[in-house]
């Protein structure tokens, strides 16, 4: 049914409009060579500046830094942390053994240097 | 690895081994995706110099992403479908935009009966009259009637439902047949 509108007017219907699109798919829409060429030398260029990229350059390093790298950096300095916690615990709260053997290393120490001073002058002064 | 030891490979999985240096891999995903590439734009903008330029850039954009590609959640096919996509529309808004009757007639009439350029015009017909049509109206219409895709492929190239890709073929289809009811001799169809 065309309604009164001419024939040469009328709408496409689904058949002629699947046709236009069976047309434009046999199309010839392969790709030239020298697109092909074009678009695997830009795939080539870039692989090639990704790789490039990609080498870790050698880091820079100041004098201080190579320095403090040369004493151990971080974990040389955490085992000199802890060495000296431990002696400032060590310190304040001694184990029990380390108490006595250390208050008789000095009191052993203590009297070898100790000089009795009085044991002749008592005699000297008590004479007069 | 040999070309033809690629063939199995996907294009996700070639994606990455380009990415690591792979210049087979380059070779192999050139000829898999660049025709279809180049297709694409070519049926959206009907001008096959403009259709190169749009294959080799939605390619470039390809090999640029590659370190960056995420496995599993895209298909590389319907990634570069998009971006083919959204370049011709960039490009078609850009030209003036030229009426339907702008278009040249077939200069020789009796030329024209025989079959190659019979198709030739019809195809001349078609294009300008998808031009015509909305940006995202002609993308649903040539995806589906076109390029053979199914809906909810296109609904992920477009970033929309299955339902709003339906609504878009369907009222893209009404548009082209509307359009293209003066150019009936042109088609071929004035008999009917």
């Amino acid at each position: 049914m065309n309604w009164g509108i001419p024939m040469d007017k009328r709408e496409l219907d689904d058949l002629e409009l699947d046709a236009l699109f069976a047309s434009a798919r046999g199309q010839d829409t392969l790709p030239s060579g020298d697109l092909m060429e074009r678009v695997l030398s830009d795939a080539l260029a870039v692989q090639t500046l990704a790789q490039a990229n990609s080498t870790p350059a050698a880091p820079r390093r100041r004098w201080w830094q190579a320095a403090w790298m040369a004493v151990g950096g971080w974990p040389a300095m955490a085992g000199l942390a802890t060495a000296g916690v431990a002696g400032i615990w060590i310190g304040v709260s001694p184990p029990e053994g380390l108490s006595d053997s250390a208050s008789a290393l000095f009191a052993l120490e203590t009297d070898g240097y100790l000089v009795d001073v009085t044991s002749g002058f008592s005699l000297d002064l008590a004479e007069g | 690895m040999a070309l033809d030891a690629m063939s199995e490979v996907t294009d996700e999985a070639l994606l990455v081994l380009f990415a690591n240096g792979d210049a087979d891999a380059a070779r192999s995903l050139n000829v898999r995706l660049t025709p279809r590439v180049f297709a694409q734009a070519m049926r959206l903008l009907g001008n096959r110099a403009e259709a190169e330029d749009v294959a080799q850039e939605a390619m470039m954009r390809l090999w640029k992403i590659a370190p960056e590609w995420r496995q599993g959640e895209a298909k590389v096919t319907t990634w570069l479908y998009r971006v083919v996509a959204n370049l011709c529309t960039d490009r078609l808004r850009k030209k003036p935009n030229v009426g339907i009757d702008a278009i040249p007639e077939p200069e020789d009439e009796r030329a024209s009966a025989a079959e190659g350029l019979q198709d030739q015009a019809r195809n001349t017909a078609l294009y300008s009259a998808l031009d015509q049509l909305p940006d995202r109206q002609r993308q649903a219409v040539v995806l589906r009637h076109i390029e053979g895709l199914g809906n909810p492929e296109i609904a992920e190239i477009m970033d929309i439902s299955t339902e709003a890709v339906e609504s878009l073929t369907a009222r893209g289809k009404r548009a082209l047949a509307a359009a293209l009811a003066g150019r009936r001799d042109e088609l071929g169809y004035s008999d009917g």
